[in-house]
């Protein structure tokens, strides 16, 4: 299994033109930082600790932690094993108010603290890159609560989905060591394909490599080709692509009901009701208490009130196989009524990470 | 079941005594980096404490640090107490990293009685019960942490960390529902992900167990939290493995596929294991070289142990990912999940086990046969054919592939798959279904041969299928079509007698008739067709029984009754090519019966009823001639003329030409008066259309003015000039265009010729007119030397105009053409071609000539011969044949070294008074002299 590509990092780079260009709007930007302190280690060699300050390509520049401003030394990328950047990360917080769903919130506390290193996430084994993509992710998730609101709720998504491209870019850079470095320069494409950059997009999941199941990006390159074939109004091929996705990444809360949730939509698209209610119920149980919980849910009643799968499903399809006794109508009917909400979603204490058991 | 026994969490397990050695240096070397004061005595012993505890030697370092303590452990001094606090913690520390847990208690509970309120008690409290637990003694460990939790006030992370240790005390001892709160509270108040999910992972092998799955669902998107607990834990992932067994085996199969998808493949958890370690023990690195974590360092290394202990655990458990993702594939089958369950089996057929790859595609193709497009579902399919002919699944597949290629109406690939089938499996399980398919397939591939064969087959393999009705009926129709009345009228009449519920029924009743009709047998062909209209009075066949019946009487002669069932039969459902035909036999009838004004009614009443494409300037023209008929050349004339005013615009109308040709006959016959004033009216007609910039139509006019008897030569000429410009083409109708080829060639403007033969073929493809641009563009394309052009055009002809006179001349001229490209093989067909239809007979010899010169030209002298001859003793009457075969037969004959044959052949030839005067006699006299020379 292959986790690691240059290729993903090659485009990652490439996309750092728009990363700048949202950065500069970003609304919990710091003053721009002199440096960030960070503790290199290497095999058998004593820790140091320097600032690092810029760079150039390949090159790091850095000072010591006793030199003036302007005395810089550099050394490449691959010098050392592991960086441990002393920034302070409240990822605590941010954890508490992506629990209660205030995603734009838990972002910016980490993009405002995690900004000075994002030049140098290609360091090998440092421990901000999984909490960029973890802002990265919340950006996402808070451009998607926006998007819900419709045309009112599109400049705002728009704006979250620019913050979070430039932060799956940044952590992109981390392909050459990261398990999911790759993922996260395809999440990057996503996010283009969600601000109506179909031919960018289009041409950045080009330039990536095909990952086999298994790979950790093969759940998120399907998906994101879906979301572009979607966007491109070709459900039938949106509906394929999402298939691979779902039936090869299952193990990613990341991925996985992104895609079950598009390949429901599909379903719908291409007319298939019985498909489109099955997986919304699947989502809306297994994913309760968290937004794709609650849109599946929403989807499913939308079914269901309407009668769009009263009528017996195709008989090409029910009388085969072995048959399950699954009365599925009834199943839907009665965990919408069992599952009514008591109180607004985004109020529900239980978080987005999942129910109270 | 995929698994037998229950997999033991190895996480909640004591701590590996030599992972607690490993982090004994680190944590004493973080405590040791805040020194304590020096003095001089003590400063000694300080200094063997701190310079043992630096490299890791705490054994090394217990003696100083409890010398220390008895010098200085009751001073009541509050600096000296102080820094006696921190040599306590540290001496218990260095007993906890050198597992001597009953030491470090001793050292721990008095620090706590000392220290009640120290900066390390709440920490020494935990610690105390992480000695218990690391002894396996759970339930003083419990106590431990209990105590703690009343006497101190911990922030949540601490206090998280005591629920984690209970529940592990808990767990270790497999007491799941004490656990269970602790979890449960774990889960809810963790303030970082990685407890919650340790939690719910916990909590979630526990109800697996229970098989309680409906409680696991609300914590799924906590156990799909990458890098986590749950990702690598063996225990889990194994008691959700058998969960999902027993919940598949009682065919809940929704609940099955939830559960399974939540087991990670035997590798994936390696893999993931593997990562967790080298990233925690990175982790352990960084604690190590940060001062004053020693609790996370202790939790850090403790995981570190877990998942050594899970790495050695996975290693005894076989590999079950085949068996996990065909079970995952057929619960998403049996929820009818088509589109997942087809890609799970297909990856299963390319990367599964060997013993089920088979079964696996056959999954995979059955699950993609049920959902559109059809595309995957014949490629899979194919698929399946090509690797496992003859498989288990062969029959099903192949008949399914076949029915769908037939529901698309792709006949040639209906025939290639079931052909292939019946190959592979004579036997086919559904034989009778294959050779229907076949058949019907070959009939509408117009092979009727092979459809008689296969419907031939069932009716006389499997005389009572289900399909005996309906093969009998298609069999009938193969030989009708096949024009072979005799063998089809049995077949349909069986099915009106046997099988008179069936669907075709009413059609073999009526087809029945026609093969009478067909056979000559008119009187039969009446009886039926009118029992036929009788028994099915809402036929949609009616229309066309009763034209049949109009043939009938039209045959024996009974005109005014064909007129009268022609004319029932136009008011009903016909096609159009029906209809047309039904009316214009109708009106020739009328007309031959002399009852014009009837025939005038009736084409009036056709032009009236204008159903697209009626063939209204058709029937134009025969209006036009019964008033000829009636005696009425000038309204004949002036008919002729409206009909060119009003259709005369449309230059793709083509029975406008064809009126405006009989028109000029017409003037010709109509007298002088009344041929000059349709003249005249002709003239006007294009004076108007030139005004009103009707190109079309004045185009048609100038035409037919060049056959004028009044117009003069110069008018005749500048009409013609004026006409023959290519910026004419797109106004001029077929039958100008074909007039342009014809005058740009005798203008010698081949150009402008070769422009209007290409705007024919491309505008007029379909009609004959495109026949004689094709010639001339063959033509040209000889005359310039363009051979492959030329071949492509005479190919062309032979297949479109294939039973015209043209279709033979291209065939002889593409014999010479091959002939002289060497390509002896295709020169030979076109010859072969040419000679197999009787009515093209008097090409024949030509054709033999050709197939003579292709054997002459390959040396074998003998074949040529033998053609040669068959030209001059089969068609005799050949005159321009006969004398060259002689002579190229004589001409073999020496070539063989036969000349006394060969002077003998030429004799005979000469000898024939009738040819004497052929031109070939001279050279015939010449060569007999060269032969009789040579003997």
């Amino acid at each position: 299994m292959t986790r690691h590509l240059p290729a993903i990092a090659v485009a990652a780079l490439a996309a750092a033109g728009l990363c700048a260009r949202a950065q500069t709007n970003a609304p919990a930007k710091p003053a721009a930082p002199d440096g960030v302190l960070v503790r290199l280690g290497k095999e058998g060699e004593a820790i140091r600790e320097v600032i690092l300050v810029k760079r150039e390509g390949p090159d790091i520049y850095f000072r010591m932690t006793n030199s003036p401003p302007g005395v810089l030394s550099s050394f490449k990328v691959e010098a050392f094993d592991d960086a441990e950047f002393k920034v302070a990360v409240p990822e605590e917080k941010a954890y508490a108010a992506a629990t209660q769903r205030r995603w734009a919130q838990a972002a910016v506390l980490l993009h405002g603290a995690l900004m000075p290193t994002f030049a140098f996430l290609d360091l090998r084994e440092n421990n901000a890159t999984e909490p960029v993509m973890a802002a990265g992710r919340y950006y996402l998730r808070a451009a998607q609560q926006a998007a819900k609101r419709g045309e009112a709720g599109r400049p705002e998504a728009e704006k979250w989905y620019g913050y979070a491209f430039a932060l799956f870019a940044a952590a992109g850079r981390s392909a050459n060591w990261h398990p999911y470095g790759e993922s996260s320069v395809i999440r990057a494409q996503m996010c283009l394909v969600e601000i109506g950059k179909l031919d960018e997009a289009a041409k950045g999941l080009a330039a990536a490599r095909e990952p086999s199941p298994g790979d950790a990006s093969y759940g998120i390159y399907w998906l994101a080709k879906a979301r572009l074939l979607y966007a491109q109004e070709k459900p039938r091929e949106a509906l394929d692509a999402a298939v691979q996705s779902v039936i090869h990444e299952n193990k990613d809360v990341e991925t996985f009901p992104d895609a079950l949730m598009l390949a429901a939509q599909c379903y719908e698209d291409v007319n298939e009701p019985h498909r489109a209610r099955d997986v919304y119920y699947e989502v809306a149980r297994l994913f309760t208490g968290t937004d794709w919980g609650d849109e599946a849910r929403l989807r499913l009643k939308f079914i269901m009130e309407n009668g769009m799968t009263a009528a017996g499903e195709d008989p090409n399809i029910a009388g085969i196989f072995f048959g399950t006794e699954e009365d599925m109508n009834a199943l839907s009917t009665k965990y919408l009524k069992e599952s009514e909400p008591k109180a607004a979603p985004d109020a529900s204490p239980a978080g987005a990470q999942g129910e109270k058991p | 079941m995929l698994l037998c026994e229950t997999i033991r969490e190895p996480a909640p397990r004591r701590a590996v005594p030599g992972a607690l050695r490993m982090l004994a240096a680190a944590a004493v070397l973080g405590v040791c980096a805040v020194a304590a004061p020096a003095q001089d005595t003590v400063k000694e012993v300080r200094a063997k404490a701190q310079a043992a505890l630096a490299v890791g030697a705490y054994e090394d370092a217990i003696p100083p640090l409890q010398q220390l303590i008895e010098w200085f452990g009751e001073s009541p001094n509050d600096s000296m107490k102080a820094e006696m606090e921190d040599i306590y913690f540290r001496l218990g520390l260095c007993h906890l990293f050198l597992a001597q847990f009953k030491e470090c208690r001793t050292v721990f509970d008095t620090y706590l009685k000392k220290f009640k309120y120290g900066a390390n008690s709440a920490l020494v409290g935990i610690f105390i019960g992480d000695t218990w637990r690391y002894e396996g003694k759970y339930a003083d460990a419990l106590k431990a942490y209990e105590k703690t939790l009343k006497a101190y006030q911990y922030p949540l992370d601490m206090r998280t960390d005591i629920f984690v240790c209970m529940a592990r005390c808990h767990l270790a001892e497999e007491k799941w529902a004490p656990a269970e709160p602790l979890l449960i509270e774990i889960y809810r108040t963790a303030p970082d992900p990685m407890r919650r999910n340790w939690a719910a992972a916990m909590l979630a092998t526990s109800y697996f167990k229970d098989l309680t799955v409906d409680k696991v669902y609300p914590m799924v998107p906590l156990l799909l939290q990458p890098g986590s607990f749950a990702s690598r834990s063996v225990a889990m992932n194994m008691a959700a493995l058998q969960a999902g067994d027993e919940i598949f085996a009682d065919e809940k199969y929704r609940d099955a596929l939830w559960v399974y998808r939540l087991v990670h493949p035997h590798d994936t958890l390696k893999l993931n294991c593997e990562d967790q370690l080298a990233r925690w023990q990175m982790r352990v690195k960084r604690l190590q070289r940060t001062p004053g974590l020693p609790r996370e360092l202790l939790r850090a290394q403790e995981t570190v142990s877990e998942i050594e202990n899970e790495l050695q655990g996975l290693e005894k458990i076989p590999n079950y990912d085949p068996e996990l993702f065909y079970r995952i594939a057929r619960s998403y089958m049996e929820t009818r999940r088509l589109r997942e369950a087809g890609e799970m089996f297909y990856n299963l057929f390319q990367e599964g086990l060997e013993e089920k790859r088979e079964e696996n595609l056959y999954f995979s193709f059955l699950c993609a046969s049920r959902i559109k497009p059809n595309d995957k579902c014949l490629a899979r399919g194919h698929e399946y054919m090509d690797n496992f002919p003859g498989g288990p699944h062969y029959d099903t597949v192949s008949l399914t592939v076949g029915q769908i290629y037939a529901g698309a109406q792709n006949w040639p690939k209906v025939l290639q798959v079931l052909g292939k089938a019946l190959e592979v499996s004579p036997k086919h399980e559904d034989i009778v279904e294959v050779l229907f398919l076949l058949g019907y397939a070959s009939f509408m591939e117009e092979k009727m041969p092979d459809a008689q064969r296969h419907f031939g087959r069932i009716v006389g393999e499997f005389p009572d299928s289900e399909r005996e009705a309906d093969s009998r009926y298609w069999l009938g129709m193969a030989f009708l079509f096949d024009k072979k009345y005799e063998d089809a009228l049995p077949n349909f009449d069986k099915v009106v007698q046997n099988f008179g519920t069936s669907v075709f029924a009413e059609d073999a009743s009526f087809r029945s008739a026609t093969c009478d009709f067909g056979l000559s047998q008119f009187y039969d062909a009446e009886r039926k067709l009118l029992a036929f209209v009788q028994r099915y009075p809402e036929s949609k066949l009616l229309g066309e029984a009763y034209v049949i019946l109009g043939d009938v009487s039209g045959a024996v002669g009974e005109l005014d009754e064909a007129v009268r069932r022609y004319q029932k039969a136009l008011p009903m459902e016909l096609n159009i090519e029906l209809y047309n035909y039904a009316a214009f036999r109708c009106g020739e009838m009328l007309r031959e019966l002399k009852k014009y004004q009837e025939c005038i009614d009736h084409f009036t009443a056709y032009i009236q009823r204008a159903k697209p494409e009626s063939n209204v300037p058709l029937a134009v023209y025969w209006i036009g001639e019964a008033y000829w008929d009636l005696g009425q050349p000038e309204v004949t004339l002036k008919f002729f003329m409206d009909a060119l005013s009003r259709y005369g615009k449309d230059r793709k109308e083509l029975g406008v030409d064809l009126i405006l040709e009989k028109w000029v006959d017409r003037t010709r016959g109509a007298g002088k008066v009344h041929g000059e004033k349709a003249w005249l009216d002709a003239r006007e007609l294009l004076k108007k259309a030139l005004t009103e910039k009707d190109y079309v139509l004045a185009l048609r006019l100038e035409r037919i003015i060049q056959y004028d008897p009044n117009a003069s030569d110069a008018e005749k000429a500048a009409m013609q000039k004026f006409m023959l410009r290519a910026d004419n083409l797109p106004y001029a109708s077929a039958g100008v265009l074909e007039w342009m080829v014809d005058a740009a060639v005798a203008a010698k403007n081949a150009d402008l010729a070769r422009a209007a033969a290409e705007t024919i073929i491309r505008e007029f493809t379909e009609t004959d007119y495109a026949l004689t641009a094709r010639r001339l563009l063959a033509q040209q394309a000889m005359d310039a030397g363009a051979f492959d052009d030329a071949i492509v055009q005479y190919n062309i002809i032979r297949e479109v105009y294939a039973s015209s006179d043209d279709a033979a001349q291209a065939l002889l001229v593409l014999g010479r053409l091959y002939r002289e490209k060497g390509d002896a093989e295709k020169a030979d067909a076109s010859y072969k071609d040419l000679l197999g239809a009787k009515e093209w007979k008097a090409l024949w010899p030509a054709a033999l000539y050709g197939r003579g010169e292709l054997w002459q030209a390959q040396r074998k002298y003998d074949q040529a011969a033998a053609y040669f001859e068959r030209i001059y003793v089969l068609y005799a009457g050949h005159k321009d044949w006969v004398g060259r075969a002689y002579i190229a037969r004589a001409e073999c004959l020496g070539k063989l070294g036969q000349f006394k044959s060969a002077a003998e052949t030429l004799d005979e030839f000469l000898s024939r008074a009738e040819w004497a005067q052929l031109p070939e006699t001279e050279a015939a006299k010449e060569l007999r002299q060269k032969f009789q020379a040579r003997l």
